[in-house]
């Protein structure tokens, strides 16, 4: 039995604040991030085989953007809308995480 | 030939069979830290209660020279033994033969103990060190793991599965233990993953080793794959026998009781549970002060620990336990603790062990995380486990029981046959801060001290909502008990609950939200 209990935390459910010991998988939780349209991000982790658009240029909505390979599957990534590329953040033959920055947009 | 020269023969057959991989092999087993296979069962099963079968098993593969190559009783060892005296089908793959790779022959071997024990209503124990499926059988080895993988799924229920990863458990391989009841697991022996590191590395370039990846560690306390972590194998298998004592060896059956002892007296729950409804305390504490001998076996210590479930005894018999832990978490239920505790009220559900509930939480916890990892699929399965649960269910209420968690931890309305509350509990859609703040939000918007007004009017709600009498005076609540009186309330429910028969509408199967 043990009465003084360290490590302890505050928890607030419903206004009421709780002293308690936080799990690891709650207090490295991330916090959520409104998803922006004008950043595209993998969604897979694979590779870059080619990226076939320049900083600057004007893309219409459905072009073909970039490749990415991932699970021995050729994705290609397409322009969600017609836009001017403000940065590319891949080249060929990067290796890119899941929800790693590829293309951002103006 | 003589009868004297037949046995020779015999005798000289088995000797070099039970060999297994020969002594290189077998040293480099024991370097890994390891029990050769056969020591494992001598470990795990009562003194010379071990009887084989399938010894002389051969594998039928005649592919890249396979057909020269021998297998000693094809890389796996089964039988049947004893445990506490009560018969138990076994497996162990042997390492040390081709690397414990699981053919055809090998897999036929471990579904005929699989069937041998269903249909003896026997538990089922295996050892799991295997490299993975033998590649130079193909397909054949593939289809040794959907048998085995089948009959898991039909035993399921009907006999307790018990797995124990002692190695390598990779790709296909695990899919069998986690169709099991329980997982043991040991430090830096066991693995388990669906891709290794190596798979992982060229597909996704991602780096990382195998006990990061799927070691015991990671199993019981961040996937929560594996139910009990031990540091040694001789660790692991003393578990596994302690587990045996408080289960039933069938569904057809109870499980053995044994003579009743007192709880210990240090448990004084007068010292361990706070009055005030936000202060911690270690829920475990509260189960030894209730249970035989304060000997409580927690199940998935380590993952989830907001929520805390295992086996005790009352007055002799098993139970099994759920608890909130208000010291992690608050003691809320989330995605994972409810998850956790759904699966084990169904094993004490389908083994006819009684569900003692203790309940204090605040309700569910909050956050974008948990609803995006879908807690409302997740927290429903215990709401449906418990209404499904036909055992006897006793449900006491120490403290708080608000909202949605009042509901779900056993409530009367999901079936409880009996519900006691401490006079600490409060019972009430949720914590008097919350209410107060919305149902006077606006007397409190429009006073001109509105912190003392909110003060007021928490103190109010709290006078009048935080207790259990109102669920009381409205039949929720069976009784409010003296908390010294909470071992004897429990067991005399038993007691009445002994004969309990519940029947539900005739049905193939439900459809619970997995």
């Amino acid at each position: 039995m043990n009465d003084n209990h360290k490590d302890l935390q505050k928890l607030v459910v419903d206004d009421t604040v709780y002293l308690t010991r936080l799990t690891p998988k709650f207090a490295g939780r991330k916090t959520f991030v409104p998803k922006d349209p004008k950043r595209i991000c993998a969604v897979i982790p694979g590779v870059i085989l080619d990226v076939t658009v320049n900083k600057g240029q004007r893309v219409m909505r459905d072009q073909s953007m970039l490749v990415l390979e991932a699970m021995k599957m050729k994705n290609s990534i397409k322009a969600p809308f017609d836009g001017v590329i403000k940065s590319i953040h891949v080249s060929q033959g990067k290796q890119v995480a899941k929800g790693e920055l590829l293309i951002e947009f103006e | 030939m003589s009868l004297k020269s037949k046995l020779i023969e015999l005798f000289s057959k088995k000797e070099k069979i039970s060999t297994g991989g020969g002594e290189k092999a077998l040293q480099k087993q024991v370097a890994m830290g390891k029990l050769p296979a056969r020591e494992r069962l001598k470990v795990l099963l009562d003194p010379n209660s071990f009887h084989e079968t399938d010894l002389f098993v051969e594998h039928k593969c005649e592919d890249f020279d396979m057909d020269k190559k021998q297998l000693p009783a094809d890389g796996v060892i089964t039988g049947i033994g004893s445990i506490h005296n009560r018969p138990v089908s076994v497996f162990a793959q042997d390492f040390t033969v081709a690397g414990g790779s699981l053919g055809l022959m090998h897999a036929r071997k471990i579904t005929k103990v699989m069937d041998h024990a269903v249909r003896m209503g026997i538990p089922l124990i295996g050892i799991n060190d295997s490299g993975g499926a033998r590649i130079q059988e193909g397909v054949n080895s593939l289809a040794g793991y959907g048998e085995i993988f089948y009959r898991n799924t039909l035993a399921s229920g009907i006999i307790p599965q018990v797995s124990v990863i002692l190695g390598p458990c990779a790709g296909g391989a695990v899919y069998s233990p986690a169709l099991t009841d329980f997982v043991f697991v040991v430090d830096k022996i066991s693995k388990m993953f669906i891709t290794g590191p190596e798979v992982i590395k060229t597909v996704l370039g991602e780096e990382i080793s195998m006990e990061d990846l799927g070691g015991a560690r990671v199993q019981t306390e961040i996937t929560g794959n594996a139910h009990f972590y031990a540091e040694s194998e001789m660790e692991c298998f003393e578990q596994i026998k302690r587990l045996m004592s408080y289960i039933p060896w069938s569904n057809r059956e109870k499980a053995p009781a044994i003579t009743p002892r007192l709880p210990k007296s240090q448990f004084d729950v007068e010292r361990i549970i706070p009055t005030e409804a936000t202060k911690p305390y270690d829920i475990r504490d509260i189960i030894k002060s209730i249970c035989d001998d304060s000997d409580f076996l927690e199940i998935q210590e380590r993952w989830a620990s907001n929520i805390v479930i295992g086996f005790a005894r009352m007055n002799g018999e098993t139970v099994g336990i759920v608890g909130n832990q208000p010291l992690v978490l608050a003691g809320v239920l989330d995605v994972d603790s409810s998850d956790k505790a759904a699966r084990f009220i169904r094993y004490c559900d389908a083994f006819n062990i009684p569900l003692v509930t203790l309940v204090d939480l605040p309700g569910y916890l909050p956050g974008v995380d948990q609803e995006h990892a879908g807690v409302i699929r997740h927290g429903a399965k215990i709401l449906y486990a418990y209404s499904e649960a036909s055992v006897p269910k006793i449900t006491v209420i120490l403290r708080k029981a608000y909202g949605g968690g009042y509901i779900a931890m056993c409530s009367r309305h999901l079936g409880a046959d009996f519900v006691f509350a401490w006079p600490t509990a409060e019972i009430a859609v949720m914590g008097p801060e919350g209410a107060a703040n919305i149902i006077f939000r606006g007397e409190i918007a429009a006073a001109k001290d509105p912190d003392a007004v909110r003060k007021q009017k928490v103190q109010e709600y709290t006078e009048k909502f935080a207790n259990p009498y109102v669920a009381a005076s409205n039949g929720h609540v069976d009784a409010v008990i003296n908390p010294y009186e909470t071992r004897d309330a429990i067991i005399h429910a038993l007691r009445a609950s002994a004969n309990k028969e519940e029947t539900r509408p005739n049905k193939k199967h439900g459809i619970p939200p997995f």
